[in-house]
């Protein structure tokens, strides 16, 4: 299968969708990704303390931290660089 | 943190790309898709005397120079099969990418919008990683198929000046009917080469930002 997104991107993704607190069976369906894969994610991020587990009437769910906002941060100014106005896709001359 | 006024922007250019794309998407899946009916056309047309059970047109197509034919028709055939698949499943992922951007032009959800034009360019990027080699390939393509087009009406055309005047017509015919295709196909080549020196340099800095990102996350 080839690369489509950078464990990086799958990382903001998991950040921002849990900035509510989810399942994990939630974050493996938005996020697209496979069980066995979103737990490694998860398993990493509750590591960096980015993401805290909350373990309720035995349902876990997941939730992210203020130590995650400079993570989203920086994430998402950078990559709205990417669209600097140096670089534009245009196949025709439009102002 | 990008100002609002900036955030804006992005998002119409980002809105505006996708636009572009799905349309040179859709020239190509459509150019992919006469290229396969003309390639389908030569070949039945170089080998409709075996099915009509002619026995003595064989040694004719047996002959090295109908066998080329054959071959060579066959070779067009197939790239222009993965031409049509390819763009047909870029075409489906581009239609994704639209209706993202609807999304997010639309959202009002509880992820914020500048949230929501971050994750449009997570999806376009994405899509870039994924189809590159295609779009490499089809850009090549493009521009050879699209000269190979313009070449034979303009071949036809020439012969039909030098060797039977009374044909020029029917020739001048030949090269209208072969002219589209074939600016087309330099057209998608062309277009595709300006997609492409847009996002390599997305791609080479979204790899400098992963590097940040990398040290961020190792530290304790």
């Amino acid at each position: 299968m080839k690369e489509r997104r950078t464990v990086y991107e799958i990382y903001w993704e998991i950040l921002l969708y849990c900035k509510t607190p989810r399942l994990s069976t939630q974050i493996v369906q938005r996020c697209d990704l496979n069980s066995k894969t979103c737990q490694g994610y998860l398993d990493f991020l509750l590591s960096k303390g980015y993401l805290r587990s909350v373990t309720e009437s035995s349902v876990i769910t997941y939730e992210t931290t203020a130590k995650a906002q400079d993570y989203l941060g920086m994430f998402g100014s950078m990559y709205q660089e990417l669209y600097g106005v140096p670089l534009q896709f245009r196949i025709k001359s439009t102002h | 943190m990008m100002s609002r006024v900036d955030l804006e922007g992005t998002a119409v250019r980002v809105a505006r790309e996708v636009r572009y794309l799905k349309a040179l998407v859709l020239i190509n899946l459509v150019y992919g898709v006469v290229a396969f009916g003309i390639s389908i056309s030569a070949i039945v047309t170089a080998v409709a005397p075996v099915f009509s059970m002619n026995l003595s047109a064989l040694p004719s197509i047996l002959a090295p120079q109908s066998l080329l034919t054959i071959a060579f028709a066959a070779v067009i055939l197939a790239l222009a099969a993965r031409w049509f698949s390819h763009s047909a499943e870029m075409f489906d992922a581009v239609d994704d990418l639209g209706k993202a951007r609807d999304r997010m032009v639309t959202s009002r959800d509880e992820e914020g919008p500048a949230e929501n034009v971050v994750g449009m360019i997570v999806e376009l990027l994405s899509y870039y990683r994924q189809h590159r080699e295609s779009i490499r390939a089809f850009r090549t393509l493009g521009k050879v198929s699209g000269l190979m087009f313009i070449g034979l009406g303009s071949l036809g055309l020439l012969q039909a000046i030098l060797v039977s005047p009374a044909n020029v017509a029917q020739a001048i015919l030949g090269l209208a009917a072969t002219l589209p295709p074939g600016l087309a196909g330099i057209y998608i080549s062309y277009s595709l080469g300006k997609y492409q020196d847009t996002w390599d340099p997305r791609l080479i800095a979204a790899s400098e930002a992963e590097e940040e990102l990398r040290k961020l996350l190792d530290r304790p």
